[in-house]
């Protein structure tokens, strides 16, 4: 039974032509996959590109993939979120996409037609949306995709050291926003007077 | 430690501090006995962290995803593609390219005298990345 496999057999399995090995994958890894591409691209059909483009690059590349030598998930989420920041690079976050019923994507406009409680979330959810890429990658892969400080670092290719600072200037800039009240601002690079992004 | 590391630590390590390392969250308990601020600081970042959970929960696939993602295979059949991954098709595609080059290489090195004694030698896998070129991002 293909649900009885490690990820790297898996892999082995569709180079060898075997179609419920990819299938299985594709169970496995869809919903994470596009969970991570749709909160760090702000927009479902972008979110459904990347997907789309995510796993087709590990159909084309899977005959060069060593097991043992990473984590399957390390190299999907990092093709996911290279894939999403470069989307939301090219079309910049004004055209996010606004769910109302979406509070994680919300805006402040949306959130006024809300509960109280809603529009906490809508708030901290445009918070999110306005941090500089990289600390909204952080919090993003932390939180939507539930990854350890380790995992995210060894996603984002930067030391556990340098990820833990991205967390705790992000947190930083949501207190001072929520504080504050007011909808963030934001801008096609991403940035929102965090105070830079780098790690 | 005072109420800021310990915040820097919260953000960092999030506010359950049975995830801590066991110097830090020892030194981190000895201030919450003692420190008011750093108490309201911890309960502040736990309602942060409960809210954040709940803002970024992974969405719904939307339907059809799926199956476009299953049709990958038959979109992009690999038996029809030039070798672009995987050294055993390298070696099944371009192998006479290949052993061609790297004679040229290995002539060209020797010809050049850097494999005379003191020299670092090139190693096997810099003349194979000369001939093939270097895997992209899969590890």
């Amino acid at each position: 039974m293909a649900a009885d496999f490690p990820d790297d057999e898996l892999v082995a399995r569709t180079v060898a032509g075997e179609s419920a090995a990819f299938e299985e994958l594709v169970r496995r890894h869809l919903g994470s996959t596009f969970g991570l591409a749709r909160r760090l691209t702000g927009t479902e059909s972008e979110a459904e590109d990347v997907t789309q483009e995510v796993f087709t690059r590990l159909w084309l590349k899977a005959p060069a993939w060593r097991p043992g030598a990473a984590r399957l998930t390390t190299w999907l989420y990092r093709v996911t979120a290279n894939l999403a920041v470069d989307a939301w690079r090219r079309r910049g976050p004004a055209a996010v996409e606004l769910d109302p019923e979406d509070p994680a994507v919300g805006t402040v406009a949306a959130a006024e037609e809300a509960l109280e409680a809603d529009q906490e979330q809508a708030r901290l959810g445009a918070a999110v949306a306005a941090l500089p890429e990289r600390q909204r990658t952080a919090v993003t892969l932390t939180y939507t995709s539930g990854l350890s400080n380790a995992e995210a670092a060894a996603v984002m290719e930067v030391s556990v050291k340098a990820f833990e600072a991205l967390l705790v200037r992000a947190k930083r800039e949501l207190r001072r926003r929520l504080a504050d009240g007011g909808a963030p601002e934001v801008s096609r690079t991403g940035g929102a007077g965090a105070g830079g992004d780098s790690a | 430690m005072n109420v800021e590391d310990f915040q820097d630590l919260l953000d960092a390590y999030g506010p359950d501090l049975n995830a801590w390392q066991d110097g830090e969250r020892e030194v981190a308990e000895r201030l919450l006995e003692d420190s008011p601020e750093a108490r309201r600081r911890l309960a502040s970042a736990w309602e942060l962290e409960a809210r954040l959970h709940v803002a970024l929960l992974p969405a719904p696939v939307p339907p059809g995803l799926r199956e476009a993602v299953l049709q990958v295979p038959r979109r992009h059949p690999r038996a029809s593609r030039p070798p672009a991954w995987g050294w055993g098709m390298r070696l099944a595609w371009g192998g006479s390219f290949g052993a061609v080059l790297a004679s040229g290489v290995l002539g060209f090195v020797l010809g050049a005298g850097l494999l005379s004694p003191g020299d670092d030698p090139l190693e096997s896998v810099d003349v194979v990345a000369l001939v093939y070129g270097a895997e992209e991002d899969l590890p």
